[in-house]
């Protein structure tokens, strides 16, 4: 039993070394990586420092091919909507290079759920390394001074009309009012982003 | 790298730990909202072992959480599992999904199980589950976690990141000795022969 109590007592270590280590890449209550040059759909360059007036930025990581990406998509066009008066940029980021999820299907998908943020695509996929950017959705809150404040999920659930607690939301509305978001990560369920095995 | 990989086995085995760790084993349970119970009630006399092999018979969607899933692997002990998990939702997942069941047919015999875990809501979506499953030559009994999509399921399961696919290789003893998971950075991002690769090996040792 008292083997059995080290062993146990091994396994939390190990764990609490597990989570850490699968952190984010961008660190909560740091400064989030920088960025620049990653093409959009307006064919256009962008970088993190061309949103400057921005007063949050929530950086998402998405993508065509996800069937779970693509139920997020209204969500997020009425959340710039609603936010763009506060002050709010959203930028959807794809880093997967699947035949779908290339810049001209990026452009028609764009078009067709009338997207009105960047949509950008790092075929490099840095972006995506820097942040520890894992599945599509994946929501990254930067706020004023580009601090990564919340991390993870958009809402609770992946069907719009089931989603009860807002995570995104409730997050941009503390850190508009100066104050910190009531849950700094939450998980959710995505599809896993295919990086390349270089 | 390593050091992340590590614990994940470490993990994913503490379920297996504790329930040996309590001596409760609950029985499984057998019955499976999938079987047409108008069916069972007809043949009221005939006892539940009976071979099923007469008739094809849809096979079996059984819902799970992480208790069972533990005691389900104890059964599969001297074996190699491949534990396949996927979801509706998860295009690479139904990618991979051939090439599950096609090890599954290829190693059976040298001693590989192989357990289909759909994350999708038993409620909502079994239906789809069903139908996707058939589309994949799934014609084995599977399993879907009673957690669905929500992060709990990620949680028992030990999904790292909450990103699928994810498939998991427990070796003859019951120990988890490979996880393959999406959203993983190079040099890890994992295919389809990766997975048999480590399966071989696996079978490979004794």
């Amino acid at each position: 039993m008292i083997r059995m109590r080290r062993t146990l007592l091994v396994l939390a270590l190990l764990l609490s070394v597990a989570f850490t280590a699968h952190a984010a890449t961008a660190k909560l209550g740091e400064k989030a990586p920088d960025w620049s040059g990653i093409i959009g759909i307006d064919d256009a360059k962008h970088g993190l420092a061309d949103y400057k007036k921005a007063k949050a930025v929530v950086v998402v990581f998405t993508c065509n091919h996800c069937p779970v990406a693509k139920a997020y998509e209204d969500r997020l066009v009425a959340l710039q909507k609603d936010y763009k008066k506060k002050g709010v940029q959203l930028i959807a980021v794809n880093v997967n290079n699947l035949p779908a999820d290339t810049l001209e299907p990026m452009k028609e998908r764009a078009k067709e759920k009338k997207f009105n943020f960047p949509y950008l695509y790092d075929s490099s996929q840095q972006i995506g390394l820097d942040y520890g950017a894992t599945k599509t959705p994946e929501v990254f809150l930067l706020d004023k001074e580009r601090k990564l404040v919340y991390h993870g999920a958009i809402d609770d659930s992946m069907d719009a009309e089931k989603a009860e607690t807002h995570h995104l939301r409730d997050a941009l509305d503390a850190v508009l009012a100066g104050k910190e978001p009531p849950k700094a990560e939450v998980a959710a369920f995505g599809c896993g982003i295919k990086y390349d095995k270089k | 790298m390593s050091n992340r990989r590590f614990p994940f086995p470490v993990l994913a085995a503490l379920p297996l730990l504790l329930a040996g760790c309590t001596e409760t084993k609950a029985p499984v349970p057998a019955v499976s909202d999938s079987e047409a119970p108008s069916a069972a009630t007809t043949l009221p006399e005939e006892p539940e072992t009976a071979p099923r092999a007469t008739a094809p018979v849809a096979p079996v969607l059984q819902v799970i959480d992480e208790k069972q899933y533990a005691e389900i692997l104890d059964k599969h002990r001297g074996k190699v599992v491949l534990v396949d998990f996927w979801a509706t939702w998860c295009m690479e997942c139904l990618e991979l999904m051939p090439h599950t069941v096609e090890l599954r047919e290829k190693l059976g015999e040298q001693g590989l199980e192989v357990m289909l875990i759909s994350l999708d809501s038993p409620q909502d979506r079994r239906e789809t589950v069903e139908k996707l499953l058939a589309k994949n030559g799934v014609t084995f009994d599977s399993y879907i976690s009673r957690y669905g999509s929500d992060p709990k399921s990620a949680e028992v399961f030990a999904i790292e990141s909450a990103a699928l696919p994810n498939v998991k290789l427990y070796d003859r003893t019951g120990s988890v000795r490979k996880v393959f998971s999406a959203g993983r950075m190079p040099p890890e991002p994992f295919d389809a022969e990766d997975v048999e690769k480590a399966v071989h090996e696996l079978l490979a040792e004794e």
